[in-house]
């Protein structure tokens, strides 16, 4: 997983309030916590079942799906 | 197990768990202590190349909100705090999109941990039960996350 990318939070911030789901390929992780840092964009879509479906192309297997609409005050009950 | 971070100001703990159906895959979960079951968003099962519509085993989930029957899919490698859950049955859960967490921890895997949190340090320290050596560890650990 050397191959190179956009900052992940780059591409997140190009999306924001797009009420959508971002699927992303990570490229590179953190050697460390394996956390992602960067990636590819696969698919932009507010259905989920056709996120996952998406994810199934990334081809370093490693996959981000992440929300980019309003998160704020989130209450879970 | 280190003592794990979590970001107090976003009044939930996320913590990073490692997933795998080949491949290790990185993913934010919820703790949520008041949960019976361990689950995932259905994206996330469907990427891993879980198919959760053929699952044969479904459960009613009873929330505070609703009760709705959802597919138990297996999990062929979930990674927690350092300790490996094989084949582990999961629910595939329709979390609300703002969530952010791509599941959420519950009580089947959580009771296999001593847990201590920080809620003022954003700070998680957990063990898991295998003997007076982890118990000591974890005790240490504590009074670092104190």
């Amino acid at each position: 997983m050397n191959q190179k990318g956009e900052p992940i939070e780059q591409i997140l911030e190009r999306y924001k309030g797009q009420n959508a789901f971002v699927v992303i390929e990570v490229l590179s992780v953190d050697p460390k916590t394996q956390k992602p840092l960067t990636g590819r964009v696969i698919a932009v879509t507010p259905d989920e079942t056709e996120a996952g479906l998406a994810a199934r192309k990334a081809r370093s297997g490693y996959f981000l799906i992440k929300w980019v609409g309003e998160v704020e005050g989130v209450v879970i009950v | 197990m280190p003592i794990v971070p979590f970001d107090p100001t976003s009044r939930l703990i996320q913590v990073t768990v490692m997933v795998s159906d080949g491949l290790m895959t990185a993913l934010t979960v919820l703790v949520d202590t008041r949960a019976g079951r361990t689950g995932f968003r259905r994206s996330t099962l469907i990427g891993l190349g879980i198919d959760v519509d053929a699952s044969e085993q479904t459960i009613r989930l009873n929330t505070a909100s609703e009760s709705l029957i959802v597919p138990v899919v297996n999990l062929p490698l979930l990674r927690v705090f350092g300790v490996d859950f094989r084949d582990l049955p999961v629910l595939c859960l329709s979390l609300p999109p703002t969530v952010p967490a791509d599941g959420v921890l519950g009580f089947d895997v959580l009771s296999r941990f001593r847990l201590f949190v920080n809620y003022r340090r954003g700070l998680i320290v957990a063990e898991p039960f295998n003997g007076l050596w982890d118990r000591a560890k974890f005790l240490y650990q504590v009074a670092k996350a104190m």
